[in-house]
């Protein structure tokens, strides 16, 4: 095999390989390196940027807004992953319960779309029902005489309508992977439990959710550290009324990095989602025993 | 046959659960569908009937006045026009990146194999949303900033699109490889001719995943674009109908059935495309547990 053959040979597989490549060298590892190097500037828009050691990182830590939303990002973030994870198990488990197909259908149907909706069509829909002055919600308390309630304005609301809204959204697609793995569980399982004089509930305890858990360790690996990614349904929801309860991290992050230029200070932050995210993820994998 | 209706018979549910397990379903069916609905019934309403507050279960006089006033008032035709060339654009380059990258990643051992994986594998561990400053920086770097091209570029290149166009590639018998080979085909018709038209069904479950990413688009378009003129849809559309104040909309006072019809616009094309989209995400997220 001579060198010209083998180039022959070799050149097109590079070149396919190349626009991912490139696509990463560009918009990951040269970011990522970029950033780590700037956490540790003080940046300047016009003149030379300087180093100015860990000054960035100790300004996080001291900084109080910095740790109200580290706290309303673990807060929205483990309520919305125990719902997330425990709400689609009971709706795959009443659905796996219907005979009839045509309705088990229509269900799942209307109950997954809500997944493909934008965050901002979603507050639009929301509006209408929950909004002090348009929601229908509010319309009919005040109907039957009682006081209307700003859900989506209200220190008190903010965090639950967050979660509300993103349980909304995900239940049906969620339950449907549920429901997945409940098709491929044996049915002589079942059987054999019916025999020995098992309820529906007590077949449902220890055969149907044992044999989700797998499904179950997936969604909390992969969902654990979405809440440092929460961004879309904190800013269409915030307002004056409840920023200081839902802003997460990454709304912080863009408030101070991009609209106020401080980009050592945020980079410096990223970097500490990034250590966040890395050591949650291998903390959880391991406190799950999960393994591929 | 006789078998598996006996197995039904013993294991029927009894009518009480039935109708219980059908009363909360119907709760949680309704749960989605009414604020989709009232949000649907207002945007058909007239501009006077849309201010009048209640849940809308029809309107009293059919109008596309909402309609009207969003495309001529509001001009919302450009930042939908901005959204379908993002959409059409990203996804293409999306597509054939990837599975340029994933086919790569299908042939034997060849030199630097190893590292391609690498650069490929590693920005898994590296969310997008840990570097964000610094991809602004990039982005500002190459002149990308309030260029729609920003938001088009964001997300090219995808570990998991890559991983599961290899996996489809590999599905593919050898011997039809083999076959065409002995024929004379070059390395991009085998890719063109046997590869590609063998793998629709992992080319639409990665281009309907992006598509869909690509037409609800906020997190980036935040980030990157500043001026109302390169709005994306879900942008402009925050700004009419969550915060009614903005250079966007100038001043005007938008009537509720034109926000209303806000949100329609913005789910319109999802509605389309809803039955290959459940066909395909469902699988894609499988893959995707499996990979992780």
């Amino acid at each position: 095999m001579t060198t010209n053959y083998k180039i022959r040979k070799l050149f097109p597989i590079y070149l396919m390989a190349f626009p991912a490549f490139i696509w990463f060298i560009i918009f990951v590892y040269y970011p990522a390196i970029l950033g780590f190097i700037v956490s540790f500037q003080k940046f300047h828009l016009i003149s030379k940027n300087e180093f100015i050691g860990f000054e960035n990182y100790i300004k996080v830590f001291n900084t109080p807004n910095f740790w109200n939303v580290l706290i309303n990002t673990f807060v929205i973030g483990i309520f919305t992953l125990a719902l997330n994870v425990a709400c689609p198990i009971i709706v795959a488990l009443l659905l796996n319960e219907i005979t009839r197909n045509l309705l088990k259908r229509f269900v799942q149907t209307s109950i997954f779309i809500a997944h493909l909706f934008s965050w901002v069509a979603i507050a639009g829909i929301w509006i209408y029902v929950l909004a002090l002055d348009k929601g229908f919600l509010n319309i009919f308390l005040e109907h039957i005489g009682l006081h209307p309630i700003p859900f989506m304005s209200s220190m008190k609301f903010g965090k639950p309508l967050v979660i509300f809204l993103i349980v909304w959204k995900e239940v049906g697609y969620l339950s449907i992977l549920y429901l997945a793995s409940i098709t491929t569980i044996n049915p002589e399982l079942y059987e054999a439990a019916v025999i020995d004089g098992a309820s529906r509930f007590k077949q449902a305890l220890s055969i149907t959710i044992p044999s989700l858990v797998p499904t179950i360790k997936v969604l909390i690996i992969l969902g654990i550290t979405e809440m440092f990614k929460l961004f879309d349904p904190i800013w269409v929801l915030r307002n004056p009324g409840n920023s200081q309860t839902i802003d997460t991290v990454m709304i912080y992050v863009k408030l101070y990095g991009i609209d106020r230029f401080q980009f050592g200070y945020t980079s410096a932050i990223s970097v500490l989602i990034f250590l966040a995210i890395l050591i949650i993820t291998i903390a959880t994998k391991q406190g799950l025993k999960y393994r591929i | 046959m006789i078998k598996k209706k006996q197995r039904l018979r013993i294991n029927e549910p009894s009518t009480g659960f039935k109708i219980f397990n059908f009363f909360i379903l119907l709760i949680i069916t309704l749960t989605m569908l009414i604020p989709l609905w009232n949000v649907t019934v207002y945007s058909f309403t007239t501009d006077l009937e849309s201010y009048e507050h209640t849940l809308k279960l029809w309107p009293k006089q059919f109008s596309f006045a909402g309609y009207k006033t969003l495309f001529e008032s509001v001009k919302i035709w450009l930042p939908f026009i901005n959204n379908v060339y993002i959409t059409v654009i990203g996804t293409i380059l999306h597509v054939m990146v990837n599975a340029l990258a994933g086919f790569v990643l299908t042939r034997k051992r060849f030199p630097g194999k190893g590292f391609i994986v690498l650069i490929f594998l590693i920005p898994m561990m590296i969310p997008g949303e840990s570097i964000i400053i610094p991809r602004y920086l990039v982005m500002k770097q190459l002149g990308l900033i309030n260029s729609l091209w920003s938001v088009i570029v964001n997300n090219i290149a995808n570990t998991f699109a890559i991983f599961l166009m290899r996996n489809y590639f590999m599905s593919i018998p050898i011997s039809l490889e083999e076959s065409a080979k002995i024929d004379g085909a070059s390395l991009f018709t085998l890719f063109k001719k046997i590869y590609l038209p063998l793998s629709t069904a992992g080319l639409a479950t990665i281009s309907l995943i992006e598509m869909v990413g690509k037409w609800n688009t906020l997190f980036s378009a935040v980030l990157y674009i500043n001026i109302p003129e390169r709005y994306t849809l879900q942008q402009a559309l925050k700004v009419l109908i969550v915060n009614t104040e903005s250079p966007f909309t100038s001043g005007l006072s938008i009537p509720n059935n034109a926000q209303a019809a806000g949100v329609i616009v913005a789910l319109v094309p999802i509605l389309l495309f809803y039955p290959y989209i459940q066909k395909y995400f469902i699988k894609g997220i499988y893959l995707g547990s499996i990979k992780e």
